[in-house]
């Protein structure tokens, strides 16, 4: 919202405190400047002046020497414009001034052997318009001297305010001086314009002749609780006066015509929207004030035809809507250059009704803002009345006697109890009763009763934010301040324990990180169309683009997104990971929660160079399943919990993953693994492998505490025992060694693979595996005997079991 | 005689001082010691000695040959040990065989920081789902149906009762409900706001949420905690302001001011002329929120706060364009 210090000034003195401090002191009020602009300036330095004589200059034919008086002066200045004549009023710029469009300071200068001692400007030089064929020539009444800011009526400072939606009641520059007041300690005037106390006497009010030129009729008291109207008559309308066109120029709002302007400048001015009818396009002259309760067509003065919702309230005549209550009016009732009689309308409509409709019409206009956020409903007829005093002053009208105004029953204030002890209790300082006294008072409150303990209030109509206590607790310390509150030094800790739902996440984040993963972190909103990824994803209503229409159901899709785009500018050897939460529908509807799985899951991908080449490497490793295997064998036994893991390998894979292998803990799956399929890397433009690892992190969150237990360390030799066998190309080592584990003595305590290769000698689909056995007991140093023993065994259990030959 | 095992001293003296390398010891061996060396030829030639003389030739010509093995010996040692030192030279200007360590991701590093400040003053942490029902991340905010504060957060909705959240504090709502206080808990984690992406502002960024619901809790607590966060973790000496705002779940409500890092409060780009950055928001719980979760107002009272994360992070570490924290750019990932 955009405040104009000169008209903050209509309503309270302000001549003594710089624009500064006024911003500062409404920012600490709550009231928050974003931007300040002194419209002057720019304008420093330059003023009216008159030339008094123009002659051509001795030694150049383009320019010529002026005498030009700038109200205190006479001076020579060399001018090259070729519209300078004697008898114009000009813009002069005195030396020192500094040009804003090219920030030159001016000088005295000789200009060809002649004393120059100002400039005269163009409006480009000014940077007012493009225009630089030409001096700038001035209204002849102009007085010489004047400083142009004047002259051009721009010595004004414009506050834009963030008024936040608890405060409709600053949303006019009566509002902030209002706030102002309190904070200054000073009172407030009237404004200079609109003032109609000379006719609005009892007899006016009482008189009845307003009805027999129109009627209100509201059927709809709960939308529009009151609505207050004034007929004017004979207008003429016509361009603003320039009082007027300036203040709303002032504030960035477009001067249409003086009735129009009108309703603007009372709706800036004390922020009540008003709407001016053409009487004489209302059938009947008459106001009806209903719900349509069905759907229909309606075009609004923008010309624009909208659907109106059943429950939009609609101001109509004898027979048709003409304007939508609260949001914009009508094009078959606008004020026109024809129009002579004219309605305002000054209501209080229900805030919420006017969201909706002006939600459902996807239409904010300035009323539309200020009803929804609340108006006060005590101030209709004030508001019209002087709309209608400006009217008579500006389009030469007639107010005619009496007033419409139509209310189910007159407004109740709310009444507030504010207890002194829990002012101090939630602000924890104390603030003395008088101070808070003296703060409500100021702020309008109506003192009702005052008790040593407490005061009982009446909150003023404006404030439709406050009804509770705490409101009045807020209100205190905004004006008390809140820098006047101190901080305290110290805290009470209670001797609770501290728990962080986070923790078992960041242990996986520093295993990951210790592995060489840097994490990442993407949109979590994405495209619906991922190969193999789409299943039961859950759409957004209202998503911003296609590419972001779902939430996530893996994090693939950020993961490949980031490959891609590394891969883009170069960096194709890659680790990744990231950590956050995938979402899916577990029933076509979601009514609940329980219709909703969100999880938080860890992805790390793998992608171009395990191995670089080096001075110390022989050659170039792209990653392969194997690395991934390592990641997850290191992070089971990090965390110790490679006992009870069970590895799953399914070499076909799932939808989007090959080579796939998982971890299952009981009967949860912790970890899936694998390679992402071609389509999924394709669908992201990766040429390149990409291998995917994924933790459930809800289920292995607590399993990230696990404590191991101490075993004692073996004081007894181990011994150690390898054998290799050929075997079918089909036998995995797994399985072998498994069986190795499994038809062994006890004091067989390790196995490992540590050999295998294919050659022709040993034959077509077949291949060459090498086993380290380990054997030890805690109790006594074996023999080589049974060692012997086992061994033997275990290689006639192998050749029969597996159909291998004993290499060797 | 004696002339010769003369030169022959002097010819194998001259011939040894000129040998740099095991080659050419290996020709003064050949041309000395050998079996059909010098040396061999002239101990040849003592047959030939008259008998008186042989004493004396015998005499010099056992000198020699100790003279020449010894020579020979010690070069050979030299030259061979300048040899191994040579093979086993090791270029430790070479890199090592590295391993790579990652990093965790910038916001990660600034929460991991937020979270120990404020698990220093007893705080837990806690967290809570992004998909959230409207009555958590509104209604039991106290944010009432068809109210303009509604519109301070421009929502993405699932459905009429689903929405992504937009702010953290739907967790301060299921943290209430699961216990009683003292509650003092910090909770961060991803919202969504359906704002155009753009250097300013993305559609989600992170927050941290703290709340505080105890007896006697006061504003006056809230600034001493905030303070004393702000200047850990920003700068020990900074000018802060607490100045009043809007949010429907407390009440009073401010944001909280510290002084600009860049321009020490004169105002410049950053702060847009300022001088004050807005890092905070902050108020008492509305009772209507304590109510909501079943919590006596008269009892008890509490205090929130909120800060986004990005915004931080891009404040401390001088980043001006938020779209860079979620390119995941590698050569950004590497920096932190």
């Amino acid at each position: 919202m955009k405040i104009s210090l000169k008209w903050l000034q209509d309503y309270i003195d302000l001549s003594d405190i710089s624009p500064a401090k006024l911003e500062n002191l409404l920012t600490m009020a709550g009231l928050e400047v974003e931007t300040m602009e002194d419209l002057s300036g720019k304008l420093q330095g330059f003023v009216v002046a008159h030339v008094q004589e123009h002659t051509k200059h001795p030694n150049a034919d383009k320019l010529s020497v002026c005498k030009i008086f700038d109200g205190t002066e006479v001076r020579q200045v060399v001018c090259g414009a070729p519209n300078v004549a004697a008898g114009q009023k000009v813009v002069l710029a005195l030396p020192g001034t500094i040009i804003p469009s090219n920030g030159m300071t001016i000088g005295k200068a000789k200009l060809r052997g002649v004393e120059s001692t100002g400039m005269l400007c163009s409006e480009r030089e000014l940077e007012l318009s493009e225009d630089h064929s030409g001096i700038m020539v001035l209204d002849e009444n102009a007085v010489p001297g004047t400083p142009i800011a004047d002259y051009m009526n721009r010595n004004d400072v414009i506050f834009e305010i963030g008024i936040t939606p608890n405060r409709p009641d600053a949303l006019s520059h009566y509002g902030v001086a209002r706030d102002l007041s309190a904070l200054l300690n000073r009172e407030l005037k009237l404004s200079p314009y609109g003032r109609f106390e000379q006719w609005f006497t009892k007899d006016f009010i009482e008189a009845s002749e307003v009805h027999n030129h129109a009627s209100v009729e509201v059927l709809d008291f709960a939308k529009c609780p009151r609505y207050s109207a004034l007929v004017v008559k004979g207008i003429t309308i016509k361009e603003s006066p320039a009082w007027l066109r300036n203040r709303l120029e002032s504030i960035g709002s477009r001067s249409i015509n003086n009735i129009v302007d009108i309703t603007n400048f009372i709706l800036h001015d004390i922020g009540q929207p008003l709407h001016a009818f053409d009487l004489d396009k209302l059938d009947g002259a008459k106001i009806i004030v209903k719900t349509m309760g069905t759907e229909g067509k309606f075009t609004t003065l923008d010309s624009k035809e909208r659907t109106m919702h059943k429950d939009a309230l609609m101001i109509c005549d004898a027979g048709r809507p003409v304007a939508v209550a609260g949001v914009m009016g009508g094009e078959n009732s606008e004020v026109s250059s024809e129009t002579k009689n004219v309605l305002i309308e000054s209501a209080y409509f229900n805030p919420g009704s006017i969201r909706k409709t002006a939600k459902s019409l996807t239409l904010s206009t300035d009323a539309s803002y200020r009803f929804e956020r609340g108006t006060d409903p005590g101030n209709t007829l004030f508001a019209a009345l002087r709309a209608a005093s400006l009217m008579a002053e500006a389009g030469e009208g007639i107010v005619v006697p009496g007033v419409i105004d139509v209310k189910e029953h007159d407004i109740e204030l709310i009444q507030v109890t504010v207890r002194f002890a829990r002012v101090n209790s939630i602000l924890g300082y104390e603030v003395s009763s008088a101070q808070v006294l003296d703060i409500v008072t100021k702020l309008g409150f109506i003192v009702q009763a005052k008790t040593e303990n407490d005061v009982t209030v009446l909150v003023p109509s404006f404030r439709p934010d406050i009804d509770r206590e705490i409101d009045v607790i807020e209100e205190i310390a905004r004006i008390f301040g809140y820098d006047n509150i101190p901080a305290i030094s110290s805290i009470q800790v209670p001797m609770i324990p501290i728990t962080d739902a986070t923790e078992g996440l960041d242990k996986l984040r520093t295993f990951f990180t210790g592995s060489g993963f840097y994490e990442i972190i993407s949109n979590s909103l994405v495209n619906k169309h991922i190969p193999g990824l789409e299943n039961s994803a859950i759409q957004l209503m209202n998503p911003q683009s296609s590419d972001m229409s779902a939430l996530r159901t893996s994090l693939v899709t950020g993961l490949l997104t980031a490959v891609q785009r590394n891969i883009s500018v170069g960096e194709r050897n890659l680790k990744l990971f990231e950590t956050g939460h995938v979402f899916r529908m577990l029933s076509d509807m979601i009514t609940d929660f329980s219709d909703i799985r969100e999880e938080e899951v860890l992805g790390a991908v793998f992608t171009g160079h395990a191995v670089e080449k080096e001075w110390y490497t022989k050659e170039i490793r792209n990653f392969d399943i194997y690395d991934v295997k390592a990641s997850i064998i290191n992070l089971l036994d990090k965390f110790h919990l490679s006992k009870e893991a069970v590895f799953v390998y399914t070499p076909e894979g799932n939808s989007y993953l090959d080579q796939q292998i998982s971890v299952q803990f009981g009967t949860e799956v912790l970890i899936t693994a694998g390679r992402l399929k071609r389509e999924v890397i394709k669908a992201f433009d990766i040429e390149q492998e990409v291998f995917y690892l994924e933790v459930g992190v809800e289920k292995i969150k607590e399993l990230l505490f696990r404590k191991p237990t101490f075993t004692e360390l073996v004081k007894f030799p181990k011994m150690y025992r390898d054998f290799a066998f050929v075997f079918d190309k089909m036998v995995n080592a797994g399985d072998v060694e498994l069986f190795i584990r499994q038809n062994s003595s006890q004091i067989l305590r390790d196995v490992r693979v540590f050999d295998i290769f294919e050659s022709e000698q040993l034959g077509a689909a077949k291949k060459s595996m090498a086993f380290s056995l380990e054997f030890f007991d805690e109790a006594r140093t074996l023999t080589d005997d049974e060692v012997e023993t086992v061994f033997s065994t275990l290689i006639n259990k192998i050749k029969d079991n597996f159909q291998a030959v004993l290499r060797g | 005689m004696i002339e010769k095992i003369e030169r022959l001293r002097t010819e194998y003296s001259n011939a040894s001082g000129s040998v740099t390398d095991l080659k050419q010891l290996e020709e003064l061996r050949l041309k000395f010691l050998s079996r059909n060396g010098a040396l061999q030829q002239l101990l040849e030639e003592m047959k030939s000695v008259p008998k008186e003389d042989k004493p004396l030739v015998g005499k010099e010509l056992n000198i020699l040959k100790k003279y020449i093995q010894d020579n020979f010996t010690s070069l050979k040692e030299s030259l061979e040990s300048q040899f191994a030192s040579t093979a086993s030279y090791l270029d430790l200007s070479l890199p090592g065989r590295q391993i790579e360590f990652g990093s965790k991701h910038l916001l990660t590093q600034t929460l991991d920081e937020i979270k120990k400040i404020f698990k220093g003053f007893g705080f837990s942490v806690a967290d809570g789902p992004e998909l959230e029902s409207d009555f958590n991340n509104f209604t039991a905010l106290n944010f009432p149906d068809d109210h303009p504060a509604r519109d301070m957060q421009d929502t993405f909705f699932v459905n009429k009762n689903f929405v992504m959240r937009t702010h953290t504090s739907p967790v301060q709502v299921r943290l209430m409900q699961k216990q009683v206080p003292p509650i003092r808990s910090i909770m961060p984690g991803k919202v969504y706001r359906s704002e155009a992406i753009s250097a300013r502002s993305y559609c989600l960024f992170h927050q941290v949420e703290g709340l505080y619901v105890d007896k006697n809790v006061t504003f006056a607590e809230l600034k001493g905690t905030l303070v004393s966060f702000a200047r850990q973790f920003y700068a020990t000496d900074l000018k802060y302001r607490f100045r009043p705002s809007f949010f429907p779940f407390t009440e009073p409500s401010a944001e909280m001011d510290i002084t600009c890092y860049i321009c020490q409060g004169n105002g410049c780009r950053v702060c847009k002329g300022s001088g004050w950055l807005e890092i905070l928001g902050c108020g008492m719980v509305d009772p209507n929120v304590l109510r909501n979760v079943g919590y006596d107002p008269e009892q008890v009272s509490g205090y929130a706060f909120g800060m986004g994360i990005e915004r931080t992070a891009m404040l401390k570490y001088g980043i001006n364009d938020i779209r860079i924290l979620f390119d995941n750019d590698i050569r950004f990932l590497r920096q932190f």
